[in-house]
């Protein structure tokens, strides 16, 4: 045991020491080359990108090897390692705390830098794609210096005491599959913006901040945010699914952590259209790119530093400076860049009418930033309040949700109107005739959700708007397949079209479930029906099962006389913790979710339930699957697309860009 | 900053020098939440909120193992530490030798605290046979119908509670403590209240 021991740590620090040379030779090599423009040594950056990625690849496998053997000689299998965690289970446990979640971070880095390398290699001696692979070697050297030196992956723990260590991964992290895809989707995303944060700071350093960057980085930009959008969605089934409280969302300072690049990107995603257009815009996209990557850093501390209270957070304080320190330094280079080259590289077009696409665009970048400031505001809150006044308050559910409804009822009453409007000017007339029909899918909306008995102002204008620009990205798809026939489905334009009826569909079940669901609790007894909302609940029996790590108790609950479903509480004998999991009968309008609540007795012939009744939660799961495929098909031609007299892609040059 | 990217007239090669101002006005902006944020302090694990924290603590009247009765309004003028506690979970269990070292600490002192054992979801017959072989002879408060720990809002064990002389709860710890650990709060505690 010993041996093996000692050489899980071993392999993993020499791997770690490796990736970290590696980033910082290739950083080195790859600045001096540039500016010296020596070829010779240009020609073995490759190598050097090479050699990080097998070290992260070496790093994470070694870590998964010893949880896999239960190598409790080293400290993290020990705090997330047992002896008992099921085999799916134990091999999520890398992702399950700091030390193997930054393993993880750092091998998707090391992943896109060697892609982003491997494409590039013949285009080395462009001082773009040269700079643009410094910064990435940079922040791939931060991350392996930060999982050698400060938070030490591989550190060996004291001879573990079985009575107090090893006791699996955190329980509500070995209750669902969910824990396979959440985190690493969200990761792809996270750590996808690097990419295009790296050509954005190699745009000001060389100073052809034109639209080749661009080009380079937007497919990059739109999968990263693809994979985060996932990411998001896929937590919040995760929350819905097990965590047993009825949401979807809880305004936790991590999960508004994975929110606040979202929003920065989504504005990124409409202004670089602009750009592409119009050629303006320029600075302002570099901005919400810096945003976007030094708020996924920003959302990294938060949820690593234990700075704030939240589900999410791995209280483990050592690490919270030099992320924070990372956040400072990427924030003041890229101000400083700006600062310097802010000026000369703007292009002088001007916006002709703000009822007009670029217009809109506009309205929805400043919406959108307005949108990332209030969630960023209300996260950090308690902590200016804290440091100003010496007392602790939280800012909760009802102070976003209160700012939050107007801005996504703004939101959607942009992607009712912004699709339909044609670049530079719009003219009354045309916009009488484009809203024509999608606006009567608005009206027909507000029509069946009157009829069904919808009540509420809110719910009610957003259920109108969310027909209103539903009609609009119909309209807009409809008119592009008669055109393009199946090619009228793809393209940035068309995708994003898919994305927004994704979109909307999220927001009208965000707004029918947040205004009428409907909650009750019972005490449930063998043999005597139940009814509610319509539906008659019995309970069957009561059942107790029992693994090496939990024991638990589900109650069998028949829903209108059909099929059992078996709400449960699981209680983890290792942490004493009870954990609910839910049972849900899914349906199109409404979903069935019952809950067994923590006071059920094992021995107990009743059972003490809650019964949610939540409205068109279906459709929250199906918008998010739409929005990936939509961001598929908006990444999906491309090349062909890409010719040099494609109007869409070629700028319009109103002045030479200086360099 | 979009604003100022737009609205440069058309006609006009001249440079206006609002990048370096613009990126200054962020900057500061950054910079205060740098400030706040290297001087948040880390919340710390070991002590967790509560909406019970500085105020009176709920009504918590039952009967001991051996039978005497518990009321812990009745207990003011002492300071009083509730342990939740359960016989089959490992971290519980490991927990004990920290509390029973901590209650011979207090024993040694004039103004020392009272430590009781509430059992959470566990036959007394199990908790009564750890008690017996692990050492402990603090009273153990029974919770039959879960009703102390509903009303204190306790999610898991172990838990500790700490309630002044006055009946008001003062810290809620919502993992393992160690001996040294909650001496030293009670100290702590002791001098603020003076």
């Amino acid at each position: 045991m010993f041996a093996s021991t000692s050489l899980n740590g071993v392999i993993g620090h020499a791997a770690l020491i490796l990736g970290l040379a590696a980033c910082v030779f290739g950083a080195l090599g790859l600045g001096i080359a540039t500016v010296t423009n020596d070829r010779r040594l240009l020609r073995s950056i490759p190598n050097y990108s090479w050699m990080a990625l097998v070290g992260a690849l070496v790093a994470v496998a070694v870590m998964e090897r010893a949880l896999i053997t239960r190598d409790f000689s080293l400290a993290y299998i020990q705090q997330v390692g047992s002896r008992d965690t099921p085999v799916l289970f134990n091999t999520t446990a890398l992702w399950s705390a700091l030390e193997g979640s930054i393993l993880m971070w750092l091998l998707l880095l090391a992943i896109y830098t060697a892609i982003i390398m491997r494409r590039n290699r013949r285009r080395l001696d462009d001082p773009l794609v040269a700079w643009a692979l410094v910064v990435m070697f940079v922040v791939t050297a931060f991350f392996f210096l930060l999982s050698f030196g400060p938070i030490d992956a591989f550190k060996a723990g004291p001879t573990p005491d079985f009575n107090r260590c090893c006791l699996g991964p955190n329980p509500l992290l070995q209750n669902h599959i969910l824990v396979l895809f959440h985190p690493p989707i969200l990761y792809l995303g996270f750590v996808g913006f690097t990419v295009p944060f790296a050509f954005a700071i190699a745009a000001l350093i060389t100073g052809r901040v034109g639209e080749g960057w661009l080009l380079a980085t937007r497919r990059w930009a739109l999968y990263a945010w693809g994979f985060l959008t996932v990411g998001i969605v896929l937590g919040g089934w995760w929350s819905y699914e097990v965590l047993g409280w009825g949401g979807v969302w809880g305004w936790d300072p991590v999960e508004n952590a994975s929110f606040l690049p979202w929003l920065t990107a989504t504005a990124y995603l409409h202004s670089v259209l602009v750009q592409e257009r119009r050629g303006m815009l320029r600075v302002w996209n570099i901005s919400l790119l810096v945003a976007t990557f030094s708020l996924t850093i920003l959302g990294t501390f938060i949820t690593r530093s234990g700075v704030l209270q939240s589900v999410h957070a791995f209280s483990n304080g050592t690490i919270g400076p030099y992320l924070l320190g990372f956040f400072g330094v990427i924030v003041a280079v890229s101000l400083g860049l700006i600062a310097w080259r802010g000026d000369r590289l703007r292009s002088p077009g001007a916006i002709d009418s703000p009822v007009s696409r670029e217009g809109a665009f506009l309205a929805n970048n400043v919406i959108f930033t307005v949108f990332a400031f209030v969630v960023l505001l209300g996260t950090v809150f308690p902590l200016i309040v804290e440091a100003l006044q010496d007392r602790q308050i939280a800012v909760g559910p009802p102070f976003f949700d209160r700012l939050g409804m107007p801005i996504g009822i703004t939101l959607l009453f942009l992607m009712a109107i912004a699709p339909v409007l044609p670049w530079r000017k719009a003219g009354t007339e045309l916009l009488r005739d484009r809203l024509f029909w999608p606006a009567w899918c608005g009206a027909g909306a507000l029509a069946i959700s009157v009829l069904v008995g919808a009540d509420g102002l809110a719910p009610l204008v957003a259920f109108f708007l969310g027909g209103f620009a539903a009609g609009s990205a119909l309209r807009q798809l409809t008119l592009a397949t008669r055109r393009q026939g199946w090619r009228g489905l793809v393209g940035r334009a068309n995708g994003g079209m898919v994305v927004h009826l994704g979109v909307i569909m999220i927001a009208v079940a965000l707004a029918a479930s947040n205004s009428y669901t409907r909650v009750a609790e019972f005490t449930l007894q063998p043999g005597v029906p139940v009814s509610y909302g319509g539906h008659t609940f019995e309970l069957q029996r009561l059942e107790q099962f029992t693994d090496a790590r939990s024991t638990g108790v589900k109650a069998l609950i028949t829903i209108d006389g059909g099929k059992a479903y078996a709400p449960a509480i699981t209680t983890f004998t290792n942490f004493g913790t009870k954990v609910p999991t839910p049972s849900v009968r899914n349906g199109p309008l409404n979903d069935l979710y019952l809950t067994l609540e923590p006071s059920v007795r094992f021995d107990g012939t009743e059972a003490p339930v809650k019964i949610f009744i939540k409205p068109l939660i279906v459709w929250l799961w199906i918008g998010g699957s739409l929005m990936a495929v939509g961001t598929v098909l908006a990444g999906f031609p491309g090349r062909r697309r890409r010719v040099p007299t494609d109007p869409v892609s070629a700028p319009i040059e109103l002045e030479p860009v200086s360099v | 900053m979009s604003r100022q990217a737009v609205s440069d007239p058309v006609e006009a090669p001249r440079r206006r020098r609002t990048a370096p101002f613009v990126s200054l006005a962020i900057a500061l902006v950054v910079a205060v939440l740098f400030i706040v944020l290297a001087n948040g302090k880390a919340s710390k694990p070991d002590v967790t909120s509560s909406f019970l924290l500085n105020r009176p603590a709920p009504a918590a009247i039952s009967t001991t193992l051996d039978g005497k009765p518990f009321d812990l309004s009745r207990r003011k003028g002492s300071w009083v530490v509730l342990n939740f506690f359960q016989s089959t979970c490992l971290p519980c269990k490991a927990e004990h030798p920290e509390l029973v070292a901590f209650a011979a600490q207090q024993a040694s002192i004039a103004d020392g605290a009272e430590l009781y054992t509430v059992i959470k979801d566990d036959p007394d017959s199990a908790v009564a046979k750890w008690f017996a072989e692990h050492g402990g002879s603090w009273p153990i408060v029974k919770d039959d119908d879960g009703a102390i720990a509903t009303a204190f809002g306790v999610a898991q064990v172990p838990e500790t509670w700490i309630i002044d002389p006055s009946g008001v709860v003062v810290s809620r710890i919502a993992t393992t403590i160690t001996a040294d650990f909650l001496s030293t709060k009670l100290d702590q505690f002791r001098r603020v209240y003076g």
